[in-house]
């Protein structure tokens, strides 16, 4: 039993090929911006990575954290699949933060500053951790799963808040370029440098769903592996069980004395 | 510092996270799938065959 199959096979080559792609896109065909120079080529990471962790990792997160609360949708699969997806959102929105950082040193000449999206980003990575800690927590797997699942829920409230920072407050950071339903039909990039956005993007989902199968499939090898450790040990405790109370028939040295002591 | 070093540098802090990220989950797929493998061999409770000769 592995995580791997012919499908997610097909996916992983798909996936390496699209990101293949957009590598050779982002640094070689797209042109340098204007104003920012090369620097713009971080674009074709930060955004995608952004789409990834917020919308689609924590947005399934949240899904099946629902599905795992609504008593008729109710099933293991879904507090997996939360897990994972959150795990997987984690370790974006730590890329988002890192290549942010980065791109923010080259255009603005800081690596943090205590802007409006910023910080709502870094307390989103901050309560996704929180969650995972959660789902750690020793307790009954049912109550642990349905608490993970609450936690999942409270955490997406910032969500919302981070996706419109940007025009609630006046902040550094620039407004969505492509993500918001105004822009959608008039993106602020046009041409090769939009293209190459949008196939990041597409790179970026292909592996998140790669990523999400193999995690999922992991944690049910692992949940496998730890029921089996279980009826182990449960069954070691009967054997000793059923030993100590066997034990005056079936120790020969004890067996000669009663029987002598008969005779004499 | 250039833009071409930022940039080289957001590249490969991705490529070596994500990287990372799968190398640990293949190692860990890897032991769990021995560890399954094993208690079936070994007709251990809960898996693989417990009437097998000598157990």
């Amino acid at each position: 039993m592995t995580t791997a199959s012919r499908a997610t096979r097909i996916l992983g080559v798909a996936t390496l090929a699209s990101l293949a792609l957009t590598a050779w896109l982002a640094l070689v065909v797209s042109p340098a911006d204007v104003n920012q120079g090369d620097a713009v080529r971080l674009l074709y990471l930060h955004a995608p990575t952004a789409w990834l962790a917020m919308y689609l990792s924590f947005g399934v997160t949240t899904l099946a954290s629902i599905l795992y609360l609504w008593p008729r949708t109710r099933s293991r699969l879904w507090d997996l699949v939360a897990g994972a997806s959150a795990e997987v959102g984690v370790l974006f929105i730590g890329l988002t933060l890192a290549v942010g950082s980065i791109w923010g040193r080259t255009t603005w000449g800081v690596w943090w500053t205590w802007d409006a999206r910023l910080t709502s980003t870094a307390v989103l990575f901050v309560l996704y951790l929180g969650y995972l800690a959660v789902r750690r927590v020793p307790a009954d797997p049912l109550v642990r799963s349905r608490r993970a699942a609450i936690v999942a829920l409270a955490a997406f409230i910032d969500v919302p808040i981070v996706h419109l920072a940007v025009e609630w407050w006046r902040t550094l950071h620039q407004p969505a370029t492509i993500f918001d339903e105004r822009r959608l039909l008039d993106p602020r990039i046009h041409g090769t440098m939009l293209w190459t956005l949008l196939l990041s993007v597409v790179a970026f989902t292909l592996l998140y769903a790669w990523l999400l199968i193999h995690r999922v499939r992991l944690a049910r090898l692992e949940e496998l592996v730890d029921d089996r450790e279980l009826a182990d040990a449960l069954a070691e405790r009967r054997a000793e069980g059923a030993a100590a109370t066997s034990v005056p028939d079936e120790v020969p040295g004890l067996v000669p004395e009663r029987s002598g002591a008969g005779v004499d | 510092m250039t833009d071409a070093g930022y940039v080289a540098g957001g590249y490969g802090v991705t490529v070596v996270s994500i990287s990372a990220y799968v190398a640990h989950m293949w190692v860990r797929n890897r032991a769990l799938t021995r560890a399954t493998a094993t208690r079936s061999d070994d007709g251990a409770p809960g898996g693989g065959d417990p009437t097998r000769e000598g157990r």
